[in-house]
């Protein structure tokens, strides 16, 4: 009986050891934060990231870093972590998708006094290291909830080797556009290459054109219209009837609307195609399908004649940081982000992996340089997608997308695709 | 059955009744009341709104379109697949020499996972170099070579036909068990009478196989339903909206991804719209498919 006492004493003792030696927050013990990461760990990029880890960890004894690389599904995996009160300080993933999911339900953290505060290793204020108009994209109201870093920007990609061997020069306004494209035909080479199988891809020439002849806001707002009047607006038809052009004159290279994605950007690295028009992490994508001689260039979306919309107005994809609210270390957390956006990494990351960084001063990427003068000159700033996918996603995936499928593919005139737009919103809105 | 056994089955079944209850029981059962609910899943509010999610549904274009595109999934790829499979029944039954390596190469499809599945099948209908189009210029069809199989008008059927591709092994394996049970001398005694395969085949094979093509067609409706890897994958995670399923809907619905929706009350009513309508179709098929059973 006693042997059996000793033993079941020691037996709760050990265990009570354990439980405490492995508790966080010992006193004298080091902090952990938890950063979530949209990044799979087999993403080139995630290398970079663990030094910057690593790096942080040995300036900051008393904090360590414990890294999930969730990839995509990050939103999906922080859910019950949330639900159980077991809290990541960190997270990363697109604007628009934090912003939908998280910015949106009160559950980030106003970062606006830390942005106040010192960058490291400088007297500047933190937020006057973004350049212009970054931290104002996706802002919620007055509040910055969102630290962007990768910033990226819808374009046309063009090879700067072939542009100068036909003498040709990347046009500003949509009739220079055209008119180059019936050159390219002529030629033979399809103007435009196209991953038909990917919408949101699809729905880039449509949105772009909106906000060319309407400017920024126009196509957020007739989405939200629950009476569909806002598409009876003729900018809405000008837009449409410009796609449909595009389409009847067989600029897409033919057979893009069975296209399985990369096969559209492939088609361009590979010369089948003259132009794409896609976001500025094309480069870092075709790294490896890049042929001998070919030089990335680019131009944005030409202006439309008597439009609102200028050239320089850019459109933001920004994969950024958020804190979590409810998350116990968010001092830590901030300390770690304002650590990340140091200049030396900043230009890592944009020399080795063609990214744009959203800080000032930062080096430019090798194969985005005319993207990134865009962005250091940007007049206006609007969020992904006119901010339709973060504000109205079941509209744009449900109403909008499958409409704009249907004109970009050459199956409805542009007056049969706004009539759709304005039947199917009232049917979605009065559901 | 005596006491003593009759204790003894509870301790023995308790276990996977426990575990059915826990992880399967009670999540339906806790679905039923989030589908009462506006709730996106991030946090703990939810905002119960009785039942205008199953109100909404009913109003739901985009519901209407998918529950089509299943209900079309499951007939015409369901009359495909058992065609087919009868086919190869009659074809592959019995023993002869390499009939064991043909019914083998059929039933393949259902050893590799469907993630490569589909990109085999992306591989086969891309429209540039993909193995369909290349063979119909190889046999000089150049029109049909030109054709985007993986287009809008076409991606739903082309997808089907690679279903079918797919389900038609297994079908083909379990009416084949089925077959094999049939005595020989009924055959032996029909040849005997001058009947040809066809005629054998369609008054002794197909009549006895009976039971097992009607528990073939209830498994079926419930695959059919529960379409989502193979649609998924083929698309690159982009499907479009010709080839959604209901699951697939559901998925989009409560788990966003590019797309942040997150209506998980919203969906789990759909999910429940799909339990009621396959309990509903495999309870009618078992009702008039039932019949006497055939003892030989």
């Amino acid at each position: 009986m006693a042997r059996k006492l000793i033993f079941f004493t020691l037996l709760v003792s050990v265990l009570f050891l354990a439980v405490e030696l492995s508790a966080e927050d010992q006193k004298g013990g080091p902090v952990t934060i938890q950063y979530f990461s949209g990044w799979n760990e087999g993403e080139p990029y995630v290398p970079l990231f663990k030094k910057i880890i690593a790096d942080f960890e040995a300036a900051n004894p008393g904090i360590r870093v414990n890294a999930s690389w969730n990839g995509r599904e990050n939103l999906t995996k922080v859910r019950p972590m949330l639900l159980s009160g077991n809290v990541p300080e960190l997270m990363d993933q697109g604007a628009d998708e934090l912003t939908g999911a998280l910015v949106s339900q009160d559950l980030t953290y106003a970062l606006d006094k830390d942005l106040a505060l010192p960058a490291v290793g400088s007297k500047t204020a933190w937020k006057d290291t973004f350049k212009p108009g970054q931290l104002d994209a996706y802002k919620k109201g007055s509040e910055n909830h969102i630290v962007p870093w990768w910033i990226d920007t819808t374009v046309f990609y063009y090879n700067g080797k072939l542009f100068s061997q036909k003498g040709f020069s990347a046009p500003k306004t949509w009739d220079e556009f055209t008119t180059l494209c019936d050159k390219f035909k002529a030629n033979g080479l399809a103007p435009l290459a196209q991953d038909g199988g990917i919408n949101f891809y699809n729905v880039y020439y449509f949105r772009h054109l909106v906000q060319r002849i309407m400017g920024n806001g126009a196509l957020l707002k007739a989405c939200g219209d629950r009476t569909g009047s806002s598409w009876d607006d003729p900018g809405f038809l000008k837009a449409a009837k410009t796609v449909e052009q595009l389409a009847k004159k067989g600029f897409f290279i033919k057979g893009f609307e069975g296209y399985t994605f990369p096969a559209g950007q492939i088609d361009f690295v590979q010369g089948k195609a003259a132009m794409i028009l896609i976001s500025t992490w094309l480069p870092a994508e075709t790294k490896d399908s890049i042929p001998a001689g070919f030089e990335y260039r680019s131009f944005p979306v030409p202006t439309v004649a008597a439009g609102k919309g200028k050239a320089a107005d850019v459109e933001l994809y920004q994969w950024s940081f958020v804190v979590l609210k409810d998350a116990p270390h968010k001092a830590e957390a901030v300390q770690f982000l304002k650590f990340w956006t140091q200049k030396k990494y900043n230009d890592e990351m944009a020399i080795n992996h063609d990214a744009m960084i959203a800080i000032k001063g930062t080096a430019n990427p090798p194969s985005n340089p005319d993207a990134a003068k865009l962005m250091d000159i940007a007049s206006s700033t609007s969020r992904f997608n006119d901010g339709v996918n973060s504000a109205l996603p079941e509209y744009w995936q449900t109403v909008l997308l499958p409409a704009d499928d249907s004109l970009i593919f050459g199956k409805v005139s542009a007056e049969q695709f706004i009539a759709q737009l304005k039947k199917d919103s009232k049917a979605f809105w009065n559901k | 059955m005596n006491t003593w056994l009759k204790r003894i089955v509870v301790p023995f079944l308790a276990p996977a009744a426990i575990l059915y209850l826990v992880f399967f029981v009670f999540p339906a059962v806790q679905s039923l009341w989030v589908s009462l609910h506006n709730w996106s899943g991030f946090t703990r509010d939810m905002t119960f709104i009785g039942v205008r999610n199953f109100t909404e549904a009913l109003k739901d274009k985009t519901f209407h379109r998918v529950l089509m595109q299943s209900l079309g999934l499951v007939f015409f790829g369901g009359i495909l697949t058992f065609c087919l499979s009868l086919f190869f029944t009659g074809l592959l039954g019995g023993k002869g020499r390499g009939k064991g390596f043909f019914r083998a190469v059929i039933f393949s499809p259902n050893v590799i996972t469907m993630v490569a599945l589909a990109t085999l099948w992306g591989f086969i209908y891309n429209p540039r170099f993909g193995l369909l189009n290349s063979l119909l210029r190889a046999l000089g069809l150049t029109r049909l070579a030109e054709v985007s199989w993986m287009g809008p008008d076409l991606v739903y059927w082309s997808i089907l036909a690679a279903v079918v591709w797919i389900y038609v092994g297994f079908y083909t394996v379990l009416f084949m068990a089925g077959a094999d049970k049939i005595p020989i001398a009924f055959y032996e005694a029909a040849k005997l009478e001058g009947a040809g395969n066809l005629r054998m085949f369609f008054t002794i094979t197909f009549p006895l196989l009976w039971d097992v093509i009607s528990m073939g067609i209830v498994y079926w409706i419930i695959d059919g339903f529960m379409q989502f890897e193979f649609y998924y994958a083929v698309s690159g995670s982009f499907p479009p909206i010709q080839i959604w399923t209901i699951p697939i809907y559901v998925v989009i619905l409560a788990f966003g991804k590019r797309t942040p929706i997150y209506r998980m009350g919203y969906a789990t009513a759909i999910a429940f719209y799909l339990l009621v309508i396959v309990t509903l179709l495999v309870t009618l098929s078992r009702k008039f498919l039932r019949r006497t059973a055939v003892e030989y």
